[in-house]
């Protein structure tokens, strides 16, 4: 029977708020008693499995309303159905969608075929911004300025075409080389170089590249320290070519070993007796920021992810993965958000392509 | 801290700073930085897509009247995390009763997620609505949102103490909960 000072050790354990002394005294606990261990595995199960649920995206038009309370009065434009709120105020619409109307003119701008319908369209936002609200609307003015109401915004057909632009699809036109911060990504040889490479296209076009992007304990994991330390640890990097510590990251046993840490299975698999000896894994089990990131929840959980499961023996992940550009660009993010989703990933891949090195 | 966070706290930083003066576009990105994480935590929070909605709106509608008071050698991540998890214990609150078992759990499953992911939903969120709110936000805040104990005590306004003992006991009961439910 475990007393409250070690169940409490390993809770801590899990969480990683334990001293570096606290933490040998856990792993000596766990093996010392199997009846440690099986808690230890059973709340590691359970943090596993809150990580293997699914992040929503947030409803579309949410940010939209809040765009709204903020840059009006509060509870202005709560969602329809629940709170009402018709009607708007000329100045109210062109504050709440201001940021859209921007982006559907980049839209246009970028077709020629109706580049008269947008400069239509600028001149008529123009003079509105000029008569009534001034240019650029500014939070001091917003809902200040009364100047009659429009009906139903789902009327005009403006306000849907710009609306779309605050809902979770990306397309090319939110990748453009006017985005600051992809302009900035493309301003790095580095990271150019890599995002026109082959290798890079090819995983960045995989279904479980984009779904490790939504994976919460992934993104956690790229801004771990330890995480990134240990990617430019050499002999980690050494271990990540080795035939047999390939041929284990693939192996059934191994797998299961990392969502129940059933170390006595592993014991009497073949694979992981060959990487018991070999010298790369023997260093590799002694360097500090190894055993961290093993310690780290958000690693443990993405272990047992399936999409990092499938991308960890795709070859041309294993060449980014020690990438000092990939490393760079993976912190970014605005890379992050994009990577999401495939339409905004191959408009990222068109315009890098098009950009000059 | 983490380089990567403390620029992104930064980031925030500059952002209020640039909504209090004036520019509209900076509260929106502000909000789009942090929309999706604070809508599922509501959602975890309430096992309910359109409370979680009107929470995550009231949220943010409360953080961006209050900007004002806030006060920058604090993350504002923190800042409206707690007002997201006040704004789900309150929702919580009203219902007054421990939303429980049958047909309460009413978050639809994307198309395009995976079958085992479905199922780590379900199981997660049936259980989790069993539990005390108090129980169900540090278990949301730690093993959803990765936490530290001492940010789930500025989020909570509790003792790191308890933020702890009701961890750990909070896990002991979900664990109990998904057991008897597999029962």
């Amino acid at each position: 029977m475990l007393t409250p000072h070690q169940q409490d050790l390993l809770h801590r354990e899990l969480d990683g708020e334990t001293t570096p002394e606290e933490s040998i005294e856990a792993r000596n606990l766990m093996a010392a008693q199997p009846e440690a261990l099986e808690f230890m595995t059973s709340l590691r199960d359970l943090d596993a499995l809150f990580h293997s649920v699914p992040r929503h995206a947030s409803p579309p038009g949410l940010r939209q309303r809040i765009y709204g309370d903020i840059s009006s009065k509060p509870g202005r434009s709560r969602r329809p159905g629940r709170a009402g709120g018709s009607a708007q105020s000329v100045t109210s619409w062109i504050s709440q969608h201001w940021d859209g109307v921007r982006n559907l003119t980049e839209e246009l701008m970028q077709t020629k075929k109706v580049l008269v319908g947008a400069a239509a369209a600028i001149a008529v936002i123009a003079v509105i911004g000029h008569f009534v609200v001034g240019y650029p609307p500014s939070i001091r003015d917003a809902g200040t300025i009364g100047a009659g109401t429009i009906g139903a915004s789902d009327s005009i057909t403006g306000v849907q075409q710009a609306g779309r632009y605050q809902g979770r699809t990306m397309t090319e036109a939110d990748v453009t080389l006017s985005n600051p911060e992809v302009q900035a990504l493309f301003q790095d040889d580095k990271i150019l170089k890599l995002v026109q490479s082959d290798v890079f296209r090819t995983v960045m076009r995989d279904e479980s590249f984009r779904a490790l992007q939504s994976n919460a304990a992934y993104q956690a994991l790229q801004s771990s320290a330890d995480y990134k330390a240990l990617q430019s640890n050499a002999e980690f990097k050494a271990l990540q070519s080795n035939a047999e510590f390939k041929a284990l990251q693939s192996n059934a046993d191994f797998k299961a070993l990392q969502s129940n840490a059933d170390f006595k299975a592993l014991q009497s698999n073949a694979a992981f007796k060959a990487l018991q000896s070999n010298a790369d894994f023997k260093a590799l089990q002694s360097n500090a920021e190894y055993q961290a990131l093993q310690s780290n929840a958000a690693y443990q959980a993405l272990q047992s992810n399936a999409a990092y499961q499938a991308l960890q023996t795709n070859a041309a992940w294993q060449a980014l993965q020690s990438n000092a550009a990939y490393q760079t660009l993976a912190a970014s993010q605005t890379f992050r958000a994009l990577a999401r989703d495939q339409a905004a990933s191959e408009a990222f891949l068109t315009q890098a392509m098009r950009a000059q090195q | 801290m983490d380089e990567a966070i403390a620029a992104s706290d930064d980031m925030d930083r500059a952002l209020v700073q640039r909504f209090l003066d004036g520019e509209l576009a900076a509260g929106d990105e502000l909000v789009g930085r942090h929309l999706s994480r604070m809508y599922n935590v509501a959602l975890r929070m309430l096992g309910n897509v359109e409370d979680a909605e009107d929470v995550t709106q009231t949220a943010f509608g409360n953080a961006f009247a209050a900007l004002g008071t806030y006060d920058p050698k604090y993350r504002f991540f923190s800042w409206i995390y707690r007002m997201t998890v006040n704004a789900s214990l309150n929702t919580l609150k009203r219902r007054r009763n421990v939303v429980s078992l049958d047909g309460k759990f009413d978050v639809p499953m994307s198309g395009a997620t995976a079958e085992s992911a479905v199922e780590a939903e379900d199981r997660v969120g049936r259980a989790l609505l069993e539990l005390k709110p108090d129980d169900r936000a540090v278990l949301v805040m730690r093993h959803f949102d990765a936490l530290s104990y001492e940010e789930i005590s500025d989020a909570l306004g509790v003792p790191v103490k308890t933020v702890k003992s009701r961890l750990f006991t909070a896990r002991q009961r979900l664990r109990q909960a998904l057991l008897d439910r597999r029962a």
